[in-house]
């Protein structure tokens, strides 16, 4: 069964991320803030990370900044953000991520792309 | 090219050298002559000595024979041997042959006469005397050649040996002598020698100085004749026979004589044509002279109106020009009074009249004569002087009085100039003249005045440019800054310039770049707008110093269609680039922090749209969307406070409210939250603030709001109230993160925590905390923060607390002062609390709130207390029951008496087992609490050990 990390800070978003995807047939881990998020992503080897950008302790851009290479190349990346600028963009893309979904999101939108992906 | 004497018969050189060489031949030859001759005496005599030798030595041999002849000859008389015989007959023939060698050596005279002797003495003996003596012995007659023996012998043997010893002497005095005339002759030779030297000697000299005084002699003539010739003497120059150097010397020297006295005799041909021609001069300067004295006189003329044009033309001060003219006509036109007057009277000159007869021909003429000089220019007016003013004389006397005005281009009178003469009329060419300096003096005022017209409008231009705020330059089409206002000095450009001094572009283009960071690049704009290419106004952002935005237009400046320069204009925008980069931030934020509860509106709604859901799930997705719209709501109505208080707007209630109240309120909600204990500790005897009791409670929510994020791990978040002079201090304080020293001066800045601070992580509007600076600086209270990182932060603040009040029954009970006894409640229910506190402070006590018994304790052990009320039902680890079992055990604590107030039922045992002085079980009035503590003041406590002293507090 294939792994997935749902991170974010706001409770609330990650209930709906979760009720979102929980009947695609993945593993769903939750993880509060940046620095947890990290410490499961050292530990775990996820498929696919679901991740705001804005958390306390550190940043989505953070938690990609310090996550190594090998391990971010296998995991698909879909980063959460208010931020729709084209120079925050690139700072992501250049930390490793693979897809946008902007704030406020559709979950219709996140199912696509996690079908893609699978 | 000096051509040299081709002919050079004779040289002093070659002749010295000759006679020289002769000197030394002479010399050498006599030398060589004499040690020959020296020679040849020498070996002469040295022939004579050794030929003397040689015969004195065979005379020696013969006297030597003669003997042995002698001898032997009476040995064979006497024995009559044979052997005596023989060697009689060898001696014999030894003499012979002696004799034959002798004779065959040269001889002089007496050994000539010696070997005669002794050839005969041989001869004799041999031919004779021999054989008669063999015969005689043979024969034995003894006797007879006893006698003949006797007589030959004797008679011919002794003579011939004394002469030979004679001669021998002879030889040897001759020997004697031989030497004696060897060294004679040395002596002399030696004599000679010295004796002919020195004649050399004075020989030598005496041909040297008769060559030396050859030379030197006509030389001294030479040194004379030219002594004499550079004297100017004429002297015949001393004639040379020889053609050698000095003839040579002197043969130059006289061409050369020749040719001076040739060149004399030239510049005296000139010097005479010179002295000719200087007397003619002369003559012509004299001339010349005449001729300048006559333009001096007219070159004073000149001068005199020269310095008039220049008094007139070098000033720009009307009082200098009026005066100078003035004094200009006294000068020229002999005058007994006159005076100079601007036509509006604010400038005049005068002679020889006081200040009010001044003012009052000036008020006099303006009123009365200006039109007649308006249409006259110039009028003249003699009048007869009345008798009492003549003074001595009888005579009839007249004044002569002018009047003239000096126009305008306008034809406008500008100054009037008045003269009186005593006795003697104004002549016409005196008026024409006056006319004509008049006319100057009417341009050089007009030019004033249009010059005072000018400096007012630059002058008024310059106070507009100076007094504006933004700064301002203008630059002519080379770069060069014409003119700067102070606006733009005090900013950029060198204190050390003036406004009248030109800039070139390198000097203030540099101070633009030091003071501006590279990134401005404000060198190429300059560039830019200086092209002539350029005709449009350009803009341009730049910043300055700490944080000071600056945004320049350059407008292109023309005249008649020629450009002039360029002007720049700075204005300063930094409050406005402040308030646009709050305005982007405020768009920013309130962008993010609507967009995470839209999620949630968003996504659940759609989820339940789509899909077939529970009603349980249904429920809880709509409650949860019901729950973000009102968090949404918040938000909103957040923004719309700062904005609201940021434009003034917000209003306030303001009544007497209880801070206490509020703060138990506000910690009651934050109760639920986990891992969080909330201590509220009261210390304050005097809680009422004239405030807005929703928004002080909004403070406190805003803060404790903060704490909670500050302090991710939980912990204690302590609330405490303290009097501080006539304010209440509330300070909130945790044991979060901490914030660091640098982020503390901007967190009451709004919107500061976007992007880039640390506390950016911790989510929130960040508007909390600029929110609760607005309401307590509307309240007139002071809001501060103190922090560390990694220990906790605690923020202060204080509210003035209310010291007249009007009706002191509804509120605190503050007429009651005297009993100020500290009383202590232990309780977690803030309800409860603020009751019991409310009732306590009201009846003068002060009261320490605690909700953590740990807390309650320790502060118990040094507070001096009256009473503590403790409630059972304490949601921490350590119950009622044991906090007093702590109190009790302790021997700081023991003897403070204990109220428990609590709903559980009364526990006699344990009341007694911790000494526990009353129970109170809720619900209970509040009243009944002072009874008791006043009960506890009444009678001091008797069941503890120690009294408790009333005096420390």
């Amino acid at each position: 069964m294939k792994k997935i990390l749902i991170a974010d800070d706001e409770e609330i978003l990650r209930m709906l991320i979760f009720d979102t995807i929980e009947d695609l047939g993945f593993e769903i881990h939750e993880a509060e803030n940046g620095k947890q998020a990290f410490e499961k992503l050292m530990e775990t080897d996820y498929d696919l990370l679901i991740l705001d950008y804005m958390m306390p302790f550190m940043t989505g851009i953070d938690v990609l900044e310090k996550l190594p290479k090998e391990r971010k190349d296998k995991i698909e990346i879909v980063m959460l953000t208010a931020k729709t600028q084209e120079a925050d963009r690139e700072r992501m893309i250049k930390a490793g991520a693979d897809f946008f979904m902007p704030k406020p999101f559709s979950p219709m939108d996140l199912i696509s792309i996690i079908e893609r992906i699978k | 090219m000096n051509q040299r004497p081709k002919l050079r018969k004779k040289s002093l050189k070659k002749t010295y050298i000759l006679f020289g060489l002769i000197i030394f031949s002479i010399v050498l030859i006599c030398t060589i002559a004499l040690h020959l001759y020296m020679k040849s005496v020498q070996t002469e005599m040295h022939d004579e000595r050794s030929t003397m030798e040689r015969n004195f030595s065979k005379i020696d041999e013969l006297e030597e024979s003669l003997q042995e002849i002698v001898l032997r000859g009476r040995g064979y008389v006497a024995f009559k041997s044979e052997t005596e015989l023989s060697m009689l007959e060898n001696g014999l023939d030894t003499l012979s042959s002696q004799i034959t060698e002798f004779q065959s050596g040269s001889l002089n005279k007496k050994e000539k006469d010696l070997i005669r002797d002794i050839e005969g003495f041989y001869k004799r003996y041999r031919y004779n005397s021999f054989p008669s003596i063999q015969k005689l012995v043979k024969a034995g007659k003894y006797e007879e050649l006893q006698r003949d023996f006797q007589q030959d012998g004797m008679n011919f043997a002794n003579p011939l040996l004394n002469d030979v010893k004679d001669y021998k002497n002879t030889y040897q005095e001759q020997m004697r002598t031989l030497s004696q005339s060897l060294l004679e002759r040395s002596i002399d030779y030696a004599l000679f020698l010295n004796v002919s030297y020195g004649i050399m000697i004075l020989l030598l000299f005496g041909i040297s100085s008769v060559l030396i005084s050859r030379i030197l002699r006509p030389i001294e003539e030479l040194e004379i004749v030219t002594h004499s010739i550079a004297n100017g003497d004429s002297t015949k120059l001393p004639e040379r026979k020889f053609n050698d150097e000095i003839g040579r010397l002197i043969g130059s020297f006289k061409k050369m004589t020749y040719i001076l006295q040739a060149k004399e005799e030239d510049l005296m041909a000139h010097n005479q044509e010179l002295m000719a021609q200087q007397s003619e001069l002369e003559d012509q300067q004299n001339q010349l002279s005449y001729t300048l004295a006559e333009v001096e006189t007219a070159n004073k003329m000149l001068e005199e109106l020269n310095e008039l044009n220049h008094r007139l033309t070098h000033s720009l001060d009307k009082q200098e020009v009026v005066t100078s003219f003035h004094g200009f006509l006294k000068d020229t036109l002999p005058l007994d009074y006159s005076v100079l007057w601007m036509a509006d009277q604010s400038v005049y000159a005068s002679q020889n009249l006081m200040k009010d007869s001044v003012k009052r021909i000036m008020n006099t003429v303006n009123e009365l004569s200006f039109e007649r000089l308006q249409f006259e220019n110039t009028y003249t007016i003699s009048r007869e002087i009345k008798p009492e003013q003549r003074g001595i004389t009888d005579e009839l006397f007249f004044a002569h009085d002018l009047y003239s005005a000096v126009l305008n281009s306008k034809n406008e009178i500008i100054a009037i100039y008045a003269a009186t003469r005593i006795g003697k009329d104004f002549t016409k060419e005196e008026i024409d003249s006056l006319n004509g300096y008049m006319q100057r003096l009417g341009l050089s005022l007009g030019r004033i005045e249009i010059y005072e017209e000018v400096e007012f409008a630059r002058q008024l231009n310059r106070d507009i440019v100076q007094n504006i705020n933004e700064g301002i330059q203008f630059v002519d089409t080379e770069g060069t800054i014409l003119e700067f206002n102070n606006v733009l000095q005090d900013d950029i450009l060198s204190s050390d310039w003036k406004h009248d001094q030109i800039i070139n572009y390198e000097d203030w283009i540099e101070l633009f770049e030091k003071k501006t960071s590279s990134e401005c690049k404000l060198r190429a704009f300059f560039e830019q707008a200086l092209k002539p290419s350029v005709t449009e106004a350009l803009t341009k952002q730049y910043q300055i110093g700490e944080g000071r935005f600056i945004n320049m237009y350059a407008t292109p400046v023309y005249r008649n269609e020629n450009r002039m320069g360029t002007i720049f204009v700075h204005r300063d925008i930094t409050k406005e680039h402040e308030v646009d980069q709050m305005k982007s931030e405020l768009v920013s934020t309130v962008s993010h922090e609507l967009r995470t509860p839209l999620s949630s509106i968003l996504g659940f709604t759609e989820l339940l749209l789509m899909r077939e859901l529970k009603e349980e799930r249904r429920k809880k997705y709509l409650q949860t969307i019901h729950k973000e719209a009102n968090r949404l709501t918040n938000l909103i109505n957040d923004f719309l406070d700062v904005q609201r208080m940021e434009s003034g707007r917000q209003s306030y209630s303001m009544k007497n409210t209880r801070v206490d109240k509020i703060a138990m309120e506000s910690i009651d909600h934050f109760k639920h939250k986990k891992d969080y204990n909330f201590n509220l500790i009261d210390e304050a005897r005097y809680v009422v603030v004239r405030g807005d009791e929703d928004r002080l409670q909004q403070v406190f929510t805003n803060l404790l709001g903060n704490a909670v994020k500050f302090s991710p791990d939980g912990g204690n978040i302590e609330v405490k109230l303290k009097n501080v002079s006539s304010n209440l201090l509330v300070t909130i304080k945790d044991s979060g993160l901490g914030i660091s020293s640098e982020d503390i001066q901007t967190l009451f800045k709004k919107f500061r925590r976007v992007d880039n601070s640390e506390r950016r992580k911790i989510g929130g509007t960040g508007l909390g905390l600029s929110i609760s600076k607005e309401i307590i600086e509307y309240h007139q209270g002071e809001v501060w923060i103190e922090s560390k990182e990694g220990v906790g932060t605690t923020v202060n603040f204080t509210l003035p607390l209310i010291e007249n009040i009007d009706e002191p029954n509804k509120l605190n009970n503050l007429t009651e002062p005297d009993i100020e006894e500290n009383v202590m409640i232990v309780e977690d229910d803030a309800s409860m609390a603020l009751l019991l506190s409310e009732e306590l402070k009201g009846k003068g006590f002060t009261v320490f709130q605690y909700t953590l018994p740990e807390k309650a304790f320790l502060e118990a052990t040094h507070l001096g207390l009256v009473g503590i009320v403790v409630d059972l039902m304490l949601s921490e680890e350590i119950s009622g029951w044991e906090l007093i079992r702590m109190l009790k055990e302790d021997v700081r604590t023991k003897n403070i008496p204990i109220v428990i107030s609590s709903a559980l039922d009364k526990e006699k045992e344990r009341m007694k087992l911790y000494k526990v002085d009353e129970y109170l079980t809720k619900p209970y009035h509040p009243a009944e609490l002072t009874k008791v503590l006043n009960s506890f003041l009444a009678s001091p406590p008797l069941k503890g050990d120690v009294f408790f002293p009333k005096e420390i507090k």
